[in-house]
C-alpha cells in the first residue's frame, strides 16, 4: 500500500467525525458538508505541515474549526439563531425508527454560545482530551474546561426549564415530590 | 427514554423528567439533594450528547468525499508531500 493510499484511508476514516462535528457546530448538513470538503482540500494542500504520527483527527478538526469561524465571522447574521432555526435545521437528520428523541436536547444545544457548544462537542462528544481541545481551539486548557462546565450547567438549566414548561407548575411539583419520595 | 442508572440512587428510575425534576427540587430542598443529583443531570446530558453524535457518526459518507479523496491516488500538480 502506498503512503498516499494510507493517507487517503485515514482521511476517509476521519470524515464521519468531521461531519458530525460540522453538523453539530453549524446546524446545517449542506453547510457542514461544504465545511468538510473545504477542510479536506485545505488538508491536502497543506499536507507538508502535518507531522506524520501526530493526531490526524486533531489536525483536521483544527482546520475545520478555523474554517468555520472565519466563515462565521463573515456570515454572523445568518449563523446566529435567535428564533431557534438552528434546532429546526438539525431535525434534517434521517427519520429512522431507531432514532431517539433528541429534539429537546438539540434545541438546548442550539441555545449555547458558539464557543461553549464547540468545547462541549470536542470534549463531550468527539472524544478529545481537554488538552487536545485547547490546541484545536487555540486557547488555554483552563478556558476549555470552563467553557465545557458552563455549557453543561447551561444545558442542565435549559433542559430543566423546558421540562417545567412541558409539565406545568403543578405537574412539575408532583413530579418533583414523586422523585424525592 | 431509559432512566440513567446511577448506583445507589433509586430515585432516578422514573425517567428523564424526574431526573431533571430532581435537580429543580434540590434548589428548594437542599437537604434532600446530594452532589449526586448534579451527576444525574450531567450523566443525562452526556448520554444525550453522545447518542445524538452517534447518530450523526453512523450516517453514510457522501460520495463527494470518496471522489475527492480518490484523486489522491493520482499525482497532484504542484504539491510536494513530505514523507
Amino acid at each position: 500500500m502506498t503512503p498516499d493510499a494510507d493517507l487517503r484511508d485515514d482521511l476517509l476514516a476521519a470524515v464521519p467525525s468531521l461531519r458530525a462535528f460540522a453538523i453539530s457546530l453549524s446546524g446545517q448538513v449542506d453547510r457542514a458538508d461544504d465545511l468538510v470538503q473545504d477542510t479536506l482540500l485545505r488538508a491536502l494542500s497543506h499536507l507538508d505541515r502535518f507531522e506524520r504520527g501526530t493526531n490526524l483527527n486533531a489536525w483536521l478538526f483544527t482546520i475545520l474549526r478555523n474554517l468555520f469561524h472565519s466563515e462565521y465571522r463573515k456570515r454572523r447574521r445568518e449563523v446566529e439563531d435567535p428564533d431557534g432555526s438552528y434546532a429546526g435545521r438539525l431535525k434534517v437528520q434521517p427519520e429512522q425508527g431507531s432514532r431517539l428523541d433528541f429534539e429537546d436536547f438539540r434545541s438546548a444545544l442550539a441555545k449555547l454560545p458558539a464557543d461553549q457548544r464547540e468545547a462541549l462537542l470536542l470534549v463531550g462528544a468527539s472524544g478529545f482530551s481537554y488538552e487536545e481541545a485547547a490546541n484545536i481551539c487555540g486557547c488555554a486548557v483552563g478556558t476549555i474546561k470552563s467553557r465545557v462546565n458552563r455549557a453543561r450547567s447551561r444545558l442542565a438549566g435549559l433542559l430543566a426549564v423546558d421540562d417545567v414548561e412541558d409539565l406545568g407548575p403543578d405537574r412539575m411539583t408532583r413530579a418533583a415530590l414523586q422523585a424525592i419520595s | 427514554m431509559v432512566a440513567t442508572a446511577v448506583k445507589g440512587n433509586h430515585m432516578i428510575q422514573k425517567g428523564k423528567r424526574s431526573a431533571v425534576a430532581l435537580s429543580r427540587a434540590s434548589q428548594s430542598a437542599p437537604d434532600s439533594a446530594g452532589p449526586g443529583l448534579d451527576r444525574v443531570v450531567q450523566a443525562r446530558i452526556g448520554d444525550n450528547l453522545r447518542a445524538m453524535y452517534d447518530e450523526l457518526l453512523q450516517q453514510p459518507v457522501p460520495d463527494r468525499f470518496r471522489d475527492l479523496l480518490g484523486q489522491l491516488e493520482q499525482p497532484r500538480e504542484g504539491t510536494e508531500h513530505k514523507r
